[in-house]
């Protein structure tokens, strides 16, 4: 019996839910996403992995987490809780509205994507962490039972700028951070400015950890890949303005040196990845981070002071 | 008798037909012989075995089995274990167009009653069918479009019954289904009609055990879930409406002999649909010898359909108690496009002002005794308000206790059709009153408040009890809750097809009528909301964890068996406390919680709020239009809001379908 392809239905991961949240000062709604836990709850309540761009983040996180997190003692993950910040859109990202959110204030305003559209404006993470920190986390841990010493934030790109700017303007709102190929360079490196006052009054006492990764192929230099493509030209220039990963291992080495007591750093490149290609590698270490079952912490502090070489590739 | 044993649904088809051919062969019994003996003469005792005692043997078989047909193909196409032929309007319209062709049409009568019913069946058929399958074709669609249109027919009914009782009484005997016949012109003419429909379903057998992967598994396998699910109803809606046209309305055997065949451990499809029928002719041939039985013994007229569930309801609760595993999934989340729908932030205030504007409307808009409409004039205010505040504010409180209870029932249950009466609460109030009426000389309004607060709180610890072993399963609690009220309606139908005046009195109270409420009783009303609005606050935790499943409320810590036993205590009491006041006609908690999630309060404490708010007006309304409509006679609130409600409810949902927003596919 042939049947005809019904077109009407998409898929859905299921065992997650989905609603909009609209920002108490008004605008536009967020879209949050949650995995919920499974499992005996621990006493200290779940560890928890918030996701920036979560359109596109939360899937990939979902996945990597749901065929580790049963088998703890092969795999070191535990359940827990994730949540993905993302704008009620079908697109993978809101380029427009992640703009605003994720690039740290001042900010200044860009001519639109397209003719015709909104203007691009940048510098609204200080109001998103607002939002973050007074009402989607109460939000949150209103109703699912949250360990509050074990939140961890992720972003990729403009996501590890804002993950960056949360550290360094305020490093207890979560206890670890992955911050994937961050946007350093924007606006003239403005967060490596928040980065000397972070170290000028270091926080003390509590434990954090920064995970900063970047793929290999976000240096000076062409992938092999476009060094014969014709908009290579564009493409190096592009490049070396952003050098990302210049911005990371410079960032990692000093935070290394420099860090305060408590904060462990480590520091990856991924090797034969690009800028888009380093986000679900980048997931995965999230999850491991966020999600750790057993505590490695000897063999952290042993890397404390150091940039994690076991993991670093050749530059 | 062994519970392995008895767990079989071979073993129970066995003991059903076993007990049912000795009870007929008990009725026949010396009479049989006749058949062997040449005909000589006119035997009046051997015409009736022949035209009479075998047709009526036949039919209930057939009708039976059909009926069961019906609701197994209703069940798993609409994925809802709740769902029979009732659910889906045919017979309550089969039912209204009887009463309008007797009432304005008596010439109609002509055509047969057969053709009249079959007619209103297939109307609201269409109905349900043009309504439910406008978008998506999801269960939810057919459900609501079918109890609405259902609901809404039997209200009509109801109101032309009660204003025009002494034509209709003999209505309740087609509506509680009778198989008394004459010849064989009925077991003749069904028979080819079911062997089709059986057909037809045995074709289908595949493609309806893939449905319960959920929309989107049966998808995945390449079914369409669409065409599969439109033609399994349509079989089992035309099906229903043969049976229907020809006995009368015999609900029960289709929602509880698929209950029966699952419970006793047919747990595939295919499976369900060999035993359901089988159960289903056993079932109703027993009920019906039973019934032979007890009218020769009582010289009674005693309706088939009303006594079925006096034999169902204790197989289904005896299976209940031995049953300890779930073996329905927890609602399948993640189903369904993401929706985009933005609650505007005033909505509640709006709501709020809505309910203002319409309570003091409600008390000072009237009809002076002349019938002229007037606003309440000050000078008139000491003597007329005593009457009006006390029915404006039990309605509304009343409705909204309902209204709550009712979000409290679906989000635990999942069950879109659970509404305050399923719990049987309402259902045991009911019998309380009518034991009040019908034991107690001149049981005045406090001594039938007693007996009904009685009969509700032992239907309450009957179905806490009988949920303890499930660990208050709310799927388990909620068909035991259906199976009681079955039960309590059968009694009362009974009553009711007898023609005795108090049943009339009963019918009234039943209607969910706010006309005897005083100041005393509108205050208690108001204190109980008061106070359990005050309880279900805190519950919104729960009610937003329990529909994501065992697993999720274990991983956040919440005891599930805690949670869902206070929160059906809550919504069994606030019940019992609406009940006592407006009667069980509890449909404004039914479509408050929809109307609320259709205007998208989505959240648990938001669609309570506006669930509660909904109903409430709705009652409001209802209420003031019964005062009002026909004065100075006055309508009960309970229909008024069944009519005004189910237009409601509808036009909302065929206004979202045409938004385009794919919501119904949770």
């Amino acid at each position: 019996m042939t049947e005809d392809i019904d077109v009407s239905n998409g898929f859905r991961l299921t065992n997650t839910i989905s609603f909009d949240l609209r920002p108490a000062r008004g605008g536009e709604p967020y879209r949050i996403f949650i995995a919920p836990p499974s499992g005996d709850m621990p006493a200290s309540g779940w560890p928890i992995l918030y996701l920036l761009d979560g359109n596109a983040c939360f899937p990939l996180a979902v996945a990597a987490h749901r065929i580790q997190a049963p088998y703890p003692g092969g795999t070191n993950i535990a359940q827990g809780i994730i949540v993905g910040i993302g704008y009620p859109t079908e697109d993978l990202f809101h380029p427009l509205r992640r703009s605003w959110d994720l690039s740290p204030p001042p900010g200044r305003t860009y001519p639109p994507f397209e003719t015709g559209g909104p203007p691009v404006r940048t510098g609204g993470a200080e109001e998103f962490l607002e939002f973050i920190e007074t009402e989607l986390k109460p939000h949150i841990t209103k109703v699912f039972p949250v360990d509050a010493d074990r939140q961890s934030l992720f972003g990729h790109s403009f996501g590890g700028l804002f993950a960056l700017y949360t550290l360094f303007s305020r490093a207890r709102s979560f206890s670890r951070y992955i911050a994937a190929s961050p946007s350093i360079f924007w606006e003239g490196c403005r967060v490596l400015d928040l980065e000397n006052q972070f170290l000028a009054n270091v926080p003390t006492g509590k434990e954090v950890k920064l995970h900063l990764c970047a793929g290999e192929h976000e240096g000076e230099e062409l992938a092999p890949f476009q060094i014969d493509a014709e908009d290579a030209s564009a493409r190096l220039k592009q490049k070396k303005e952003a050098r990302t990963l210049v911005h990371v291992n410079g960032l990692a080495a000093r935070l290394s040196i420099a860090a305060p007591p408590g904060m462990h750093v480590e520091h990856e490149i991924f090797t034969g990845e690009n800028h888009m290609s380093a986000l679900p590698i980048a997931i995965a270490r999230a999850i491991r981070l966020c999600f750790e079952w057993r505590s490695s912490g000897l063999c952290l502090r042993k890397r404390h002071g150091h940039i994690g070489c076991e993991f670093v590739a050749s530059p | 008798m062994s519970v392995r044993l008895f767990r079989s649904p071979a073993t129970v088809v066995f003991i059903l037909f076993l007990l049912g051919l000795s009870l007929s062969a008990w009725n026949i019994g010396r009479d049989a012989w006749l058949l062997f003996e040449p005909a000589g003469h006119y035997d009046p005792k051997r015409v009736l075995l022949v035209y009479s005692t075998f047709p009526r043997f036949m039919t209930a078989l057939l009708v039976g089995a059909a009926l069961a047909l019906s609701g197994v193909m209703l069940q798993q196409s609409l994925r809802n274990p709740l769902a029979s032929p009732t659910t889906l309007g045919t017979s309550a319209g089969a039912n209204l167009s009887l009463v309008l062709s007797l009432l304005f049409f008596p010439s109609s009568q002509g055509f047969g009653r057969d053709t009249i019913a079959i007619a209103g069946a297939a109307v609201s058929a269409c109905l349900v069918f043009a309504i439910g399958s406008r978008k998506g074709a999801s269960p939810l669609s057919f459900i609501l479009s079918g109890l609405m249109i259902g609901l809404w027919c039997s209200a009509l009914s109801a109101v032309f019954v009660l204003m025009n009782d002494r034509y209709l009484s003999g209505l309740f005997i087609w509506g509680a289904g009778s198989l008394a016949l004459q010849g064989w012109t009925v077991p003749f003419s069904l028979l080819p009609k079911i062997i089709a429909c059986v057909v037809v379903a045995g074709l289908m057998v595949r493609p309806m055990s893939l449905m319960e992967l959920g929309d989107a598994g049966a998808l995945s396998v390449g079914l369409s879930v669409r065409k599969v699910r439109v033609l399994a109803i349509a079989v089992a809606v035309i099906l229903s409406a043969f049976v229907t046209s020809a006995v009368g309305i015999i609900g029960f055997v289709g929602l509880v002999a698929p209950a029966i065949a699952r419970l006793a451990g047919a747990r595939r499809f295919a499976q369900q649909l060999v035993w359901s029928p089988l159960i289903g002719a056993g079932l109703l041939l027993v009920t019906d010898e039973t019934v032979k039985l007890l009218s020769a013994a009582f010289g009674a007229f005693l309706p088939t359909g009303s006594m079925t569930a006096l034999f169902g309801a204790p197989v289904v609760l005896m299976l209940l108690a031995r049953l300890r595993t779930e073996s329905r999934r927890p609602p399948n989340l993640g189903q369904g496009a993401t929706r985009s729908w933005h609650v505007p932030r005033f909505m509640p205030a709006l709501f709020l002002l809505t309910l203002a504007i319409g309570v003091v409307a409600a008390i000072l808009i009237g009809r002076a005794p002349t019938g002229q409409w007037e606003i309440l004039p000050f000078a008139e205010w000491q003597s007329i308000l005593p009457y009006r505040w006390p029915r404006v504010v039990a309605a509304l409180s009343a409705a909204m206790m309902l209204g709550a209870s009712g979000v409290i029932l679906q989000r635990l249950t999942g069950n879109e059709m659970a509404s305050p009466e399923l719990l049987g609460i309402s259902a045991g109030a009911t019998a309380g009153v009518a034991l009040a009426l019908f034991t107690v000389a001149s049981a005045g309004f406090a001594v039938q408040l007693v007996f009904a607060a009685f009969g509700a709180l032992a239907v309450l610890v009957m179905v806490l009890l009988l949920g303890l072993r499930s660990g208050f399963s709310p799927e388990r609690v909620l068909l035991a809750g259906v199976v009681l009220t079955a039960l309590l309606d059968a009694l009362i139908g009974f009553l009711a097809a007898g023609g005795d005046p108090r049943a009339m009195m009963l019918i009234g109270w039943m209607s969910g009528s706010t006309s005897r409420v005083d100041q005393a009783s509108a205050l208690f009303a108001l204190a109980c909301a008061i106070v359990f609005a005050a309880l279900v606050y805190p519950a919104g935790r729960w009610l937003t964890l329990l529909p994501l499943g065992r697993e999720v409320s274990h991983a956040v810590g919440i005891k599930v068996p805690v949670a869902r036993a206070s929160l059906l205590v809550l919504s069994a009491l606030m019940t019992a406390a609406a009940t006592l006041i407006v009667g069980p006609l509890s449909f404004v908690g039914l479509v408050g919680p929809h109307i609320a999630r259709e205007l998208g309060l989505r959240g648990a404490l938001s669609q309570m709020i506006g669930g509660a708010m909904a109903a409430g007006l709705l009652m409001l309304i209802a209420d003031w239009l019964g005062r009002m409509i026909a004065f100075p006679y006055q309508m009960p609130a309970g229909l008024m809001a069944v009519l005004l409600g189910a237009p409601v409810l509808v036009s909302i949902l065929m206004k979202n379908a045409e938004n385009g927003q794919r919501r119904w596919l949770r």
